[in-house]
């Protein structure tokens, strides 16, 4: 859907037209052009950092309270705590008053007001909801944002500490080949059709290139901090990365033939005018993007490299304040990229899914017009959760498991996705269908007049195949419910006996 | 299902269908003294309880309705489940009703750890606290020259009418300035206070009778494992363990010792078993009076004869 | 190379170095170091009298100290020849058993994030928490209760505590099936257990391994079913025994499974029991009645000697008590504590051989140590 406001065009048109009014007459005159294109440039790039960063503070709200609601079935977490009305009036501590030239005072009226007004200052009353006491029970409005970035200051506070024997240059160097690596990766992202910091013609492949420079520095940390751990740690690591970056590589691919295209924008437009989502048409490398993105950001259950239950930290356990806060915050950057482009890729970006039927609801159909970015944000932080989910239900796999799924399983499987999406693009895409109007197009139909033909028949297929499959027919001795077997049982690599 | 549908229009639904213990209609209580302990405490009405800090949810809606967390320090255990700090169950900290103590340091003996010291402070006895005419007044001593006299003051006795000790956090200020007895001369006596050395002359009725009362102790709060022990073997009913959990953190080694004042417990905090040590010791001076009085009616009716 | 996993390390359960020697990934060699905690109990209850060493062996290990409390204080009433009331023996059945299911609770929560799993260590622990207010009520605190006395119990079930009691242990059930539905139905908690950690049955019991572990390779030891003491006769209940699945031995879901089964017959024991306790479950006498707790002398002569030997949620323990100690007889005069973690430990450690790094946090945590009572 073509979008009315394209910020990137705007930011450029300005300063180029700022560029020429204010060079008009000096010697700078002829440099107008290249000026404004970097000027341009570096703004849209931390506009789109901008959005990125805050956007990204969602989910790590959304990890915070998610999933200590998951643990704790309602456990509550601390936020604005210290507003809170305790017994008897008092409170955690008015830390506004010591703020200094008095500036806090409007804090403390402000808390004051509120807790007259949607306060509730019983002393012995037993509690309901935690949040009833105070205005705080207002519960809804006020996340824990503020949270994370008070983390982030404390990062900048901790000491930088180099391990005796570590070398120097490499242990510094790694995280800052991770750190850039992934923030890179935040210039290729677009959050609409008009909002994108760049958009090259093979944005996909440039995007995937970048994001496998991080393995290497992950390994240059493990080994250049002088611990054994942190060595298991990258060893683990550089082994489970490469593993999974070729099914991860491939099953992008087979997205990209399906579309036609290596840029991201037009992956988002084709989901539009071709009249389905990517997630109907190929299902399998809608989960496979997820798996191997999991194992690809070293999240539960593929967390092995840095498993707390043995590595402490893993190839990070030497990294101190700052350091350590940026490779923190590179990881759940390239979580949230891998969310944005999990969206952009097979959910449909920007594009409101049903469009064309619901926009013409009258009141729902404003708010479901919003901007597309917002669309890109809510289905992002939709596949987050599913991260969530699957950090908090299942357990650490054990490394050699790992790979063996990587290699074994997952491999074959993208490399067999591939080939539908070839036999897709080649007998099934009906080309003429292609309509980037308001109402999108039908390129899926088969050569029926349904536009949903073949992403039906598909997601069909995928779901009577999923549900057959997981069914166990084991036969099991009692007492063993489940009978798994890994290929070659642990315990059979004994010392000296290959 | 009646868990979840307990509150609002389903509550007497609820109460119908209940199990488990919440919302059942009346507990157990089976004596007279846990009935009328209970009676306005929150404990009896349990279909008030909202918070299953005993974890028991609800089962329809496991994430809206109950929260397991406690909000410490805002709301403490203490107030949403008050039977597990049943008054003498709870293993908390120290406290002594010293003016009950009579020094028999058998607590000392059975602590496993050392932790219980005793040194020596001026108190006014209980006995010399009741009213005249009270169940048990009449029964205290005098001033005597030599001993001790004990000024109460007004404002601090005023202030422990309305103290909370639970957040009070600070023990609780000393109610009497203590002073020796110089001289006794009819309705007055020449009182020399300790505080400041000067003697002043004060009208006896004023004046309550001081004793040196070996009974303050030092106690090692580093060192005590709340096994209570001396608890159980306190005869004179004067030591407890309170219900107190917070207040028990010092930042030296010495913070963590309590001496006396820091371990005290008011006399109405525990009025229940004060009482009961006051009505057993006035039962013993009564009669030790009684016979006093019947050996010197027999000795004049003997001299009589 | 060798690695060096403790005296700190978030894994290893208690405080105690692992040293592990690794060819790659695989473990060729390992060396445990114990005593790191090691508090000379033993030692300082030779002056203590009988009453007061109760709270020491509380202590001893902290996860489970009611039934380490129980433990000592049989083998002193075994010495001091001391009947012991029957409702006074109802109490204790409840209270042991309460303890293990926490004890059992927290092995649980600290054996998931160990796989991996950080959600079942809260939801473990939020389970554990309401035995914990139980025995709060029972003993006065949460952790270290001081519950037992020689001849008895320090006090009866607090009104109010059997409906408590039954309906925190039904909600227990439930909620059993909650952790059964997310851990065996987990393809990967499955792989991370299965096939790991094998230990024989023959070599268990030759080594002295006792309890769940042994259990789950098929030999039904229960000290409370061969040699019943107290009232566990009287309660219907079944010793959880797996058989094993290979005959290379029994592995981690072996021992996984032993313990969920044990947490179901001790809360099925605990609402046996709250039935039959004789006096009702619902009167209270007040301590030092003689319904529970009974006349028990305070000194033991010189050549008597106590022996009693307890399932505690970890293996059998064992105390012996020799009597003539200080004060003429009122302490005892040696006190000797048999552990079942410091048994197994050294077994366990090289049970680990072969295996991956990896599997070292399972393999490990499967065994349930708790190193308090391991050093005493």
């Amino acid at each position: 859907m073509a979008e009315g406001f394209v910020i990137h065009e705007l930011i450029f048109d300005g300063v180029r037209s700022l560029a020429d009014a204010a060079l008009t007459g000096t010697p700078l005159e002829s440099y107008a052009g290249s000026l404004a294109v970097i000027t341009a440039t570096m703004i849209s790039c931390v506009a789109i950092l901008g959005v990125f960063m805050l956007s990204m503070f969602v989910i790590l709200w959304l990890e915070r309270k998610v999933w200590a609601r998951m643990m704790d079935r309602r456990g509550a977490t601390m936020d604005w705590r210290s507003l809170w009305v305790g017994e008897q009036g008092v409170t955690a501590g008015e830390w506004w008053k010591m703020l200094p030239f008095g500036i806090g005072t409007p804090i403390g009226a402000l808390n004051r007001w509120l807790n007259k007004v949607m306060g509730n200052e019983s002393e012995h009353a037993t509690v309901d909801r935690v949040g009833n006491r105070s205005w705080f029970g207002a519960w809804w409005a006020l996340p824990g944002f503020i949270q994370n970035i008070a983390d982030g200051m404390k990062f900048l506070t901790k000491e930088h500490m180099v391990p005796n024997r570590a070398d120097k240059t490499i242990f510094e160097l790694a995280p800052f080949l991770i750190v850039t690596s992934t923030v890179v990766i935040i210039g290729f992202m677009p959050f609409s059709a008009g909002l994108y910091a760049i958009n090259p013609e093979l944005s996909v492949l440039f995007a995937f290139a970048i994001f496998g420079i991080a393995p290497i520095g992950v390994f240059f940390a493990g080994w250049a901090s002088n611990n054994k751990y942190t060595l298991l740690g990258g060893i683990r690591s550089a082994a489970q990365l490469t593993a999974y970056e070729i099914p991860l590589l491939i099953t992008v691919l087979g997205v990209c033939v399906v579309t036609g295209t290596f840029n991201f924008v037009e992956l988002g437009e084709f989901q539009h005018s071709s009249g389905s989502w990517n997630i109907f048409l190929m299902p399998l490398s809608a989960g496979l993007f997820l798996i191997t993105m999991i194992a690809e950001v070293e999240r539960i259950p593929f967390d092995m490299p840095e498993a707390e239950a043995e590595l402490v930290e893993g190839w990070w356990t030497e990294y101190g304040g700052m350091r350590w806060g940026l490779l923190f915050a590179a990881e759940y950057m390239r979580v949230w990229a891998a969310c944005i482009m999990f969206s952009v890729m097979f959910l449909g970006g920007w594009n409101a899914p049903l469009a064309g039927t619901f926009s013409a609801i009258p009141v729902f159909g404003a708010l479901w017009s919003m901007p597309g970015v917002l669309w890109t944000l809510l289905k992002a932080w939709a596949t987050f959760l599913i991260f969530v989910i699957a950090r908090a239900a299942l357990h650490r796999i054990r490394t050699d498991q790992i790979l063996e799924f990587g290699w074994r399983y997952l491999l074959p499987l993208s490399m067999f996705q591939l080939a539908v999406a070839f036999v897709l693009r080649l007998k099934f895409f009906n080309a003429e269908n292609i309509d980037s109007g308001a109402a999108g197009g039908s390129a899926w139909d088969g050569g029926t007049g349904f536009a949903w033909t073949i992403p039906l028949i598909i997601t069909l297929v995928s779901l009577i195949v999923f549900t057959v499959y997981i069914k166990d027919v084991d036969k099991d001795p009692p007492g063993r419910p489940y009978h798994v077997y890994t290929t070659e049982p642990a315990g059979t690599h004994l010392a000296g006996k290959e | 299902m009646a868990r979840t549908f307990s509150r609002g229009p389903f509550n007497r639904w609820a109460k119908a269908n209940a199990d488990g213990y919440h919302n059942k209609i009346e507990p157990n209580m089976l004596d007279e003294k846990s009935i009328a302990r209970a009676e306005g405490n929150i404990m009896n009405d349990v279909t008030a309880h909202e918070y299953t800090a005993d974890r028991e949810g609800s089962e329809l809606f496991p994430t809206i309705w109950k929260p397991y967390t406690i909000m410490y320090p805002y709301e403490r255990l203490e107030d949403l489940e008050p039977w597990l700090f049943e008054p003498g169950q709870y293993n908390g900290r120290i406290g002594v009703v010293w003016e009950t103590c009579t020094a028999c340091k058998l607590c000392i003996r059975i602590c496993p750890n050392d932790c219980l010291h005793m040194s020596t402070k001026l108190r006014v006895d209980i006995m010399d606290l009741q009213d005249e005419d009270s169940e048990h007044g009449g029964l205290g001593g005098d001033l005597q020259v030599g001993g001790y006299a004990a000024l109460p003051l007004e404002e601090v006795l005023a202030a422990h009418e309305v103290r909370n000790p639970v957040t009070a956090h600070t023990a609780p200020e000393p109610e009497y300035r203590f002073g020796e007895v110089i001289s006794l001369s009819g309705k007055t006596a020449t009182v020399r206070w300790n505080d400041s050395n000067k003697e002043t002359i004060e009208y006896s009725e004023n004046l309550l009778r001081g004793d040196e009362q070996i009974v303050s102790g030092m106690i090692d709060m580093g060192r005590c494992m709340f096994c209570g022990l001396c608890m159980e073997a306190c005869d004179s009913t004067s030591f407890f363990m309170t219900n107190e959990y917070d207040g028990l953190s010092g930042y030296t080694r010495e913070d963590l010792w309590f001496d006396a004042s820091r371990t005290r417990v008011l006399i109405s905090e525990q009025q229940e078993a004060v009482d009961e040590e006051l009505a057993l010791r006035a039962k013993k001076e009564r009669a030790k009076r009684a016979k006093k009085a019947e050996k010197k009616s027999a000795k004049a009716k003997k001299a009589e004869a | 190379m060798w690695i060096t996993m403790g005296p700190q390390h978030p894994m290893t359960h208690g405080l105690w170095t692992l040293r592990v020697k690794i060819d790659g990934e695989t473990v060729v060699d390992t060396e445990p170091e114990l005593g790191y905690i090691h508090r000379g109990v033993e030692k300082i209850c030779e002056s203590r009298d009988f009453t007061q060493i109760t709270p020491y062996c509380d202590r001893l290990c902290y996860a489970s100290a009611m039934t380490w409390a129980h433990s000592y204080i049989y083998a002193a009433e075994n010495l001091l020849e001391v009947e012991v009331p029957e409702r006074a023996e109802y109490i204790r059945l409840i209270a042991n058993e309460m303890q293990r299911i926490a004890s059992h609770l927290m092995w649980l929560g600290a054996y998931t994030p160990d796989t991996g799993n950080l959600t079942v260590f809260v939801w473990c622990l939020r389970d554990r928490e309401m035995f914990l207010d139980l025995m709060q009520e029972l003993g006065g605190s949460r952790m270290h209760y001081n519950f037992p006395r020689v001849g008895g119990v320090k006090r009866d079930l607090p009104i109010g505590f059997a409906d408590r009691a039954r309906a925190k242990t039904k909600m227990f059930l439930e909620r059993m099936q909650e952790y059964e539905m997310l851990l065996d139905e987990s393809t990967i908690f499955l792989i991370r257990t299965q096939g790991v950690g094998y230990a024989k049955a023959e070599e268990m019991v030759n080594a002295g391994v006792t309890g769940p572990n042994v259990r789950a390779a098929g030999v039904n030891y229960d000290v409370r079913w061969a040699h019943p003491y107290s009232v566990y006769d009287e309660i219907d209940w079944e010793p959880s025994v797996e058989k094993q699945a290979s005959i290379k031995g029994a592995d981690c879901y072996d021992r996984y499974r032993v313990r969920m089964e044990e947490m179901r017959q001790s809360a099925l024991m605990i609402l046996d029991a709250l039935d039959k306790i004789p006096g009702g479950a619902d009167t209270h006498y007040s301590p030092g009645d003689e319904m529970i707790l009974s006349k028990a002398p305070n000194r033991a002569p010189e050549g008597a000697s106590g022996f009693h030997h307890f399932e505690d949620p970890r293996g059998e323990s064992m105390f012996y008590l020799q009597g003539g100690g200080e004060g003429r007889g009122k302490s005892p005069y040696r006190m000797s504590i048999r552990s079942p973690m410091f048994i197994t430990i050294p077994f366990v450690a090289k049970t680990m051989i072969g295996y991956k790094i990896a599997d070292i946090p399972a393999i490990m945590g499967s065994f349930d140590p708790c190193i308090g009572e391991t050093d005493r």
